[in-house]
């Protein structure tokens, strides 16, 4: 019997009698010590497991999910993408145009404005590309769903307080009405009735009558009467009204998940020449909100470090979890379509003209040049690299559970997938039939790129990454390792390594460039081994024909595959705990920083 | 050996062998045991192996946890996605083990005591920090209870175990941190900011560091599965089967090892790396041999040190090794205090100067001139070992000694001198080779030197092909790296805790009960965190730091296997022939059930 009360003791001490124990004080002790636990692990889990209260009463669960998105289609046929952004604390209001967001920001606390409750709708046209893309910001509180903001459109709209669409106790029978400004500085009014009705399948039907009304003389502008069918967790379905007597009708649908919309889709990847880079200069870049009814206004949010550009040089940048893009002209950058992929952003990347972008819900979302969403494509895992273009139209994608994908950029049909069960963090090296993929354990592997089936494999120390082209393919190890390999087999045809932690790696130009944080190496393809030049640039490294950009921390490179120094441009040390980002342009690069400022660099 | 034996009575007499001596023996010697555990203690292991089970299991199922649990994204300088509904339980598991801990060093001597109450205190203080409100609730209660920890660590401490002193403390170190859990969530969740995922991640990418001692140990544990087959494999082959079989067998392996050689000789002729690590490797075996020559002659009587008992000892050896020449086990607990200090409102010199001070203990510098001095004392250990009389202990030493001396030196002073695994493999099996070819040209090939050759081959396949241990795991995990510590883990878990069954009086058996549990579910739990991140960097890249403990404690255990096996078949003998006063293991192997461990424990309380 080894449950007694026997205890080790101090030297001075004597060692304690062993004395009989009785069960009741054996279960008690059994007790009490599985019991604090518990009960510690329950304490925990409580607070963290309980979900908060949903504000905006009843009407909550009518409203669709963070990063969901519809196909909705009017009375005409057209069609249009909504993208819906659920969100807490002031962000959509930031990414409002200045005059939109004022009187929300001044009649509200700072306190109510941390933790506002926000839901946001973007439409992008697919039939009506010349379309101003319109976005609408609706407040979820205790009057219910709202109307806040609608931007976007020629006329702007901003209600105080917020127009409610939906009220908190929405039941069939329910009725309300409100009234307020609709435009900011008094320039516009409303006045407001609804009531709510059983429309079936749960769903509710709201009917609004909403009267817009000059402030000054009560004279009324403009009559919008209105029947929203909501249904629970996916919003208005169905939606008819009569605005000024003329009668229009929308209808959602699910997006086609994979298929697109028919519609032709430049999926080439952009080549960069970058001539002239002798006369390259870099000129600050000022990022405007631009808006048809309010007006042009800075940006407020900062960018979170992630960027990209289309091939037409639309650049795009995420913004508090959420896609704008920018049409650059000169010194401008002129906001565009917004997008809301749900969760948070993980890699950014685009290919011909469209935006590809991973999410933490484990998805990789595609958008057309015009912001439409185009498909999203489930992982078992997050995808943490920005898929590689491949041959016909295609990207190679891999999640970090290791699953690897074929995928048709245009509609996101699944050419083929596999499953390499290790994880990946960095992207696929697609070149000669195959994509290389490195795990984080070393492993480098090679598939097919016709079917996914495997090839070879082979291991090589803290190896992290590949590029592949030029008829072999280069690996890069994380201590600045360097291995050229047959792509036929994996053998080493050469090997050598320079200083520093790993950045990044490219093949082109018959020229392996290696960058690590202490700089640049170069070396020949078929040289064995020798080295061609060195860079002091160690932050961001693109290829284009014939060409390589080095970005270092206060200066870009512009280099021959020979090595000479094409060009260089002094850019600035990015300012104390702003993230730069460096990407490509038809014309040159664009640097763009977190804290909102950028350098367009060109000829 | 009477009576017909039918092939399958053999075969499943040699499997089950095999198993008892290489698992189940080592298993049977090295866990916790029962030995008079007080009032109390029995719950708090199962209350630890539970916490330890649940932790491996999210290691094992971290893959389709991922796949099935909303995920929550951290972004920063480290982008972490994590399954948001295990937080809590990571946190819990983080927290048992932060409560075994104090509570283990409480009866032991004084400054174990005060120095892990000052650490627990740290943590409790670092994990109030990010509370800013007007009225810091969870930073008042945090106070009370350190408070009241120091005053229940002054009067209990080193009083003898009682079973009610867990609960005290899980109460003083679990009730602030709760507090501080849903003050962070209430306070967050309302602005749309999710906190407590990103709690978790800043306290484990820093008390993370603390695991790297058990993961270093963890990496010698492919080493030592590999030793313990190669000898029982050969061993049961010539005492289940029959000496003839030996023959056959080493035929079969010896075809086998050339054939491997052969294949990569063209490989290391042609580069020059890969001749330097054979070199190395070879300059490896030949130092441990000169160290064991020189123990030969300062210890007093004959006999050889056992590989088996070798096998056994190497974890606790590294696990003790790696604690003591870990620096971040002394830069964490000063990063915390720096950081507390920071948050806390002392003066910025103040925490600047511990945050430096952490830095510059970990610098590369630091970190391999303590390995160096580590390196020295455990020879200088050997020393004081083989003058006592004492066998394998010192030879297992001077192993390891000499495997960080060449280590370090090599970090310290820029050169090259650090081996390869499988150039080790190679060098191992070349020796192996040749000596097999040297007895069978001078006709001395007789059964036990056969074994010893056997024994040596099978030690450098196995090795070349450690994977195959840690294969399946991987598979199953899906995570680089991951499958290495989690075996390692597991198997010290299971196999290196024959200290905590001992007893003493400044370091009483309650007290190494618990903090070896404490130590093992913080370990698996910092694993579990990672493998749910799917992140090696998120805290300590544990995966890296095995390689290294690989390096450092089962390569100079492979090779003094190599070498003891190849100096008993140079003289004829079988290796592990008789353990130190045990009896002929060969004659053993399939009858007793007295493991080489016992019988060397007899031995050594012998001398």
């Amino acid at each position: 019997m080894s449950d007694t009360t026997t205890v080790a003791a101090e030297p001075s001490e004597q060692p304690a009698a062993q004395t009989p124990v009785s069960p009741l004080r054996r279960a008690l002790v059994w007790a009490t010590t599985i019991g604090v636990v518990a009960v510690g692990t329950l304490g925990l889990a409580a607070p963290d497991l309980v979900p908060p209260p949903a504000k905006g009463g009843l009407a909550a669960r009518f409203l669709p999910a963070d990063g969901s998105a519809t196909l909705w289609t009017d009375s005409d046929g057209h069609r249009s993408v909504h993208e819906n952004a659920r969100d807490t604390g002031p962000g959509l209001l930031l990414e409002l145009p200045a005059n939109a967001a004022y009187g929300v920001f001044a009649e509200r606390s700072s306190a109510e404005l941390g933790s506002i409750e926000l839901w946001r709708e973007t439409v992008a046209y697919l039939d009506e590309p010349d379309n101003s893309p319109v976005s609408t910001v609706y407040l979820v509180d205790d009057a219910g769903v709202s109307l806040l903001t609608a931007t976007g459109g020629s006329i702007g709209f901003a209600y105080s307080p917020a127009l409610v669409v939906l009220p908190a106790d929405a039941a069939p029978g329910v009725a309300w009405s409100g009234e307020g400004a609709a435009m900011p500085a008094g320039l516009l009014e409303y006045r407001s009735t609804g009531e709510v009705t059983d429309a079936g399948d749960g769903c509710l039907l709201a009917s609004t009558d909403t009267r817009y009304l000059d402030p000054d003389t009560g004279a009324e502008l403009l009559a919008v009467q209105e029947q929203a069918t909501w249904c629970p967790g996916r919003g208005i379905v169905r939606d008819v009204g009569v605005v000024d007597g003329e009668e229009e009708s929308y209808v959602s649908s699910e997006l086609p998940v994979p298929g697109g919309y028919g519609s032709a889709v430049d999926t080439r990847p952009a080549r960069y020449t970058w001539e002239g880079a002798d006369r390259w200069r870099a000129r600050d870049l000022e990022f405007v909100i631009a808006d048809p009814g309010f007006g042009d206004s800075p940006q407020g949010s900062p960018f979170d470090g992630l960027a990209a550009t289309t091939a037409d040089g639309t650049l795009v940048a995420s913004v508090g979890s959420r896609l704008a893009s920018y049409r650059v002209d000169g010194g401008t950058a002129r906001r565009g379509w917004l997008a809301s992929p749900g969760g948070d952003l993980l890699a950014l990347s685009a290919v011909g003209e469209v935006t590809l972008v991973s999410t933490a819900q484990r998805r990789l979302i595609a958008y057309d040049g015009g912001g439409a969403r185009l498909w999203s494509v489930s992982f078992p895992d997050v995808v943490l690299a920005a898929p590689a273009p491949a041959p016909d139209g295609d990207i190679v994608a891999v999640s970090l559970d290791g699953t690897l994908r074929r995928i048709d950029l245009a509609t996101g049909e699944t050419v083929w997938s596999t499953t390499l069960r290790t994880d990946v963090a960095t992207t696929p090296a697609v070149g000669a039939g195959l994509v290389v993929v490195v795990d984080r354990g070393g492993a480098v592997m090679a598939r097919s790129l016709g079917d996914g089936s495997a090839r070879w494999s082979t291991e090589l120390s803290r190896a992290t990454r590949a590029a592949a082209g030029e008829g072999v393919v280069a690996v890069q190890g994380g201590d600045a390792a360097v291995w050229v390999l047959d792509p036929h087999d994996g053998a080493l045809l050469w090997k050598d390594r320079h200083r520093g932690s790993a950045r990044g790696i490219v093949v082109s130009a018959g020229v392996v460039v290696a960058q690590s944080d202490e700089g640049a190496a170069a070396w020949a393809v078929d040289g064995g081994g020798e080295r061609l030049w060195t860079s002091d640039a160690g932050e961001q490294l693109l290829a284009g024909d014939g060409v390589f950009v080095l970005g270092g921390a206060s200066t870009v490179e512009v280099r021959s595959p020979a090595g000479e120094l094409l060009g260089e441009v002094e850019l600035g040390e990015a300012p104390l705990g702003v993230t730069r980002v460096i990407v490509p342009t038809p014309h040159g690069i664009r640097v763009v920083h977190s804290n909102t400022t950028g350098l367009e660099v060109r000829g | 050996m009477t009576g017909r034996r039918s092939p399958w009575r053999v075969a499943r007499r040699a499997g089950y062998e095999f198993l008892h001596r290489v698992v189940l023996a080592p298993v049977h010697e090295g866990r916790l045991r029962d030995v008079d555990w007080p009032l109390g203690l029995r719950p708090l292991v199962v209350v630890g192996i539970v916490g330890y089970v649940a932790a491996g299991l999210l290691v094992l199922l971290s893959g389709p946890l991922r796949e099935w649990i909303p995920l929550s994204a951290q972004s920063g300088t480290v982008l972490l996605t994590l399954p948001r509904a295990l937080v809590w339980l990571v946190l819990a598991l983080t927290a048992l083990s932060t409560t075994l801990a104090a509570t283990g060093a409480l009866h032991m001597r004084p400054w174990v005591r005060w120095v892990m109450t000052v650490f627990v205190i740290s943590i409790m203080l670092f994990m109030s920090v990010p509370d800013q409100e007007d009225i810091p609730l969870s930073r008042i209660v945090t106070i009370i209870g350190c408070v009241g920890l120091i005053v229940f660590v002054a009067v209990r401490g080193g009083r003898g175990y009682r079973w009610w002193d867990f609960v005290v403390i899980a109460a003083l170190v679990w009730g602030p941190l709760i507090v501080t859990a849903a003050v962070l969530t209430s306070v967050n969740r309302v602005a749309g900011y999710d906190f407590l995922p990103l709690m978790l991640s800043l306290t484990l990418s820093t008390l993370g560091q603390l695991a790297m001692p058990a993961a270093l140990a963890s990496g010698a544990a492919v080493a030592s599965v590999t030793v313990s087959s190669a000898l029982w494999a050969a061993k049961i082959v010539r005492g289940v089967i029959g000496p003839v079989a030996v023959f056959v067998v080493l035929g079969l392996v010896a075809v086998w090892r050339v054939v491997d050689v052969s294949l990569v000789a063209g490989d290391l002729v042609a580069d020059g790396d890969s001749l330097r690590s054979l070199g190395t490797a070879a300059l490896l075996i030949a130092l441990i041999a000169g160290a064991w020559a020189a123990l030969a002659r300062i210890r007093p009587g004959r006999g050889e040190p056992a590989a088996q008992v070798m096998a056994d000892r190497i974890d606790g050896l590294a696990l003790v090794v790696a604690a003591f020449t870990t620096t971040t086990v002394v830069a964490t607990p000063v990063l915390v205090l720096g950081q507390v200090a920071l948050g806390y409102g002392a003066p910025g010199e103040v925490a600047g100067l511990l945050i430096a001070a952490s830095g510059w203990i970990t610098s590369t510098v630091a970190v391999f001139a303590v390995r160096l001095v580590g390196a020295v004392v455990v020879l200088a250990l050997a020393v004081v070992q083989a003058r006592r009389g004492r066998r394998t202990t010192p030879e297992l030493m001077a192993a390891v000694g000499v495997a960080g001396l060449v280590i370090s030196a090599s970090v310290l002073v820029d050169v090259p001198l650090v081996w390869d695994q499988d150039a080790l493999a190679i060098v191992g099996a070349v020796l192996a080779l040749g000596l097999l070819v040297a007895a069978i040209v001078s006709r001395r090939l007789t059964p036990a030197r056969a074994t010893s050759v056997l024994i040596a081959l099978l030690m450098s396949a196995l090795f070349a092909y450690r994977e195959f241990v840690t294969d399946p795991i991987a598979y199953l995990l899906g995570f680089a790296g991951g499958a290495v510590v989690l075996f390692g883990f597991v198997w010290s878990f299971l196999t290196g805790y024959k200290a905590a069954n001992d007893d003493s009086p400044g370091y009483p058996r309650p007290s190494r009960v618990q903090l070896v549990l404490a130590n093992a579910v913080f370990g698996i739990t910092v694993l579990a965190f990672l493998a749910l991140a799917r992140d090696p960097e998120a805290t300590v890249s544990l995966g890296e730091v095995a390689e290294y403990g690989g390096q450092a404690y089962g390569d100079p255990l492979v090779a003094a296997g190599l070498l003891l096996a190849l100096w008993v078949a140079l003289r004829g003998r079988e290796l592990d022939e008789r353990t130190e006063g045990g009896p002929p293991a060969t004659q053993n192997a399939g009858a007793s059930t007295r493991s080489a461990p016992v019988a060397e424990k007899a031995s050594d309380s012998a001398v």
